[in-house]
């Protein structure tokens, strides 16, 4: 295990955000797109809303990707460890960030469906949990800025 | 309607209207067949555990006039045969409830009291015949029901009586499907639930339909015979 071991962790670490938060996100949309479905059979209208509201999970994809676009540099022995541990745990943090978001959004689709009224407050939530995705995000940025350059990405 | 079967619960218990708040607070939102179509999403294990469901409140001990004996052997198939917790929960509460009412009304005709034992050295039993002169058996911290319904049915109120079992039951499955989103759990506690709402209307829907008849032969006497 030398050198080679290190620079596969770091390219790990530089595709991690958007594999791990493209996940979350697949488990959030489905889960919550599962509930649009069922709910979409016990309603007469407003299919638009719940669908949409199926789809917030998706947007840790979208963090996923400008954090990896973030990191992506030159590996090297020097910005492999940075890169990994940047890469993962915000990945990590956006894929139970998505996750979650979904069961949110399945719970606030089952509400919003008996009760149409309370559809903004039920999604509040889901919004919460997006707020920490994008710490996660906002964070893994700044922390990225500190890591060596390592050359032409 | 063709479904795939899907071992994820969101789209079942997200299908599924709200049932009333009361188990007296309107009429079933959702249909048997229309139930039955939407139970088609689960997987054929899951399916097994709410066709039990169903196939207990179709030969429910309390739908037939069995004896105790009869019922108590019906408890001990059906529990080796479930797999479920929460069926189990059902199957135990309900035949306990059925035995309970059984003493009682052996009670009330002024019998002896009953010989059954749900298990070896069983408890309920037990405490029963010991107390059997004293008023609700002594029952009342643990089924604290039985006080109320007794008044009921002293009072030769049995949609009264029958109301108070029907609320503790409600009650209890209230409690157990806020445990519970889009699992299994919450799809068996549903079923419950539903069940008690659509027996409770049922049975009011009877019960007006002799209050229209006896009303019509009063008014119209013998003019309300059919042609």
């Amino acid at each position: 295990m030398g050198d080679t071991f290190w620079l596969m962790l770091g390219w790990a670490g530089i595709y991690a955000p958007l594999f791990l938060g493209a996940l979350g996100s697949i488990f959030g949309c489905s889960a919550a797109g599962q509930a649009a479905c069922g709910a979409m059979l016990d309603v007469e209208s407003g299919y638009g809303r719940l669908v949409g509201l199926s789809a917030l999970p998706s947007s840790q994809t979208i963090y996923g990707i400008v954090v990896m676009l973030t990191l992506n540099r030159q590996v090297t022995i020097e910005t492999a460890p940075g890169l990994f541990a940047i890469g993962v745990l915000s990945g990590v943090a956006l894929l139970y960030s998505a996750w979650f978001q979904g069961k949110c959004c399945a719970s606030a689709i089952h509400a919003t469906k008996n009760k149409p009224e309370i559809f903004g407050l039920s999604a509040a939530p889901a919004a919460i949990v997006e707020g920490f995705a994008v710490f996660a995000f906002i964070f893994a940025l700044i922390v990225a800025a500190g890591l060596p350059a390592g050359g032409a990405g | 309607m063709s479904v795939t079967p899907s071992r994820s619960y969101y789209m079942l218990v997200a299908s599924l209207p709200a049932l009333p708040v009361r188990f007296d607070g309107g009429r079933v939102p959702i249909s048997r067949a229309t139930l039955r179509e939407r139970l088609e999403l689960l997987e054929p294990e899951d399916a097994e555990v709410t066709a039990q469901v169903a196939q207990y409140f179709s030969r429910s001990p309390e739908s037939l006039d069995k004896t105790d004996e009869q019922v108590i052997a019906r408890y001990h198939e059906l529990m080796r045969t479930s797999r479920s917790d929460l069926v189990r929960h059902l199957i135990e509460t309900r035949t306990v409830s059925r035995l309970l009412l059984s003493a009682f009304r052996r009670h009330r005709a002024g019998l002896a009291p009953p010989t059954w034992e749900l298990r070896p050295a069983d408890p309920l039993a037990e405490q029963i015949r010991k107390h059997w002169s004293t008023p609700n058996f002594g029952l009342r911290g643990s089924y604290r029901w039985l006080e109320d319904f007794a008044k009921h049915y002293d009072a030769g109120d049995m949609v009264g009586a029958q109301r108070v079992i029907f609320e503790e039951r409600w009650n209890d499955w209230t409690k157990i499907a806020q445990r519970y989103t889009f699992t299994l759990e919450a799809v068996i506690a549903y079923l419950v639930r539903w069940e008690i709402v659509d027996r409770w209307t049922s049975q009011n829907a009877e019960a007006g339909k002799a209050r229209f008849h006896n009303l019509v032969e009063e008014t119209l006497g013998e003019y309300a015979k059919p042609v």
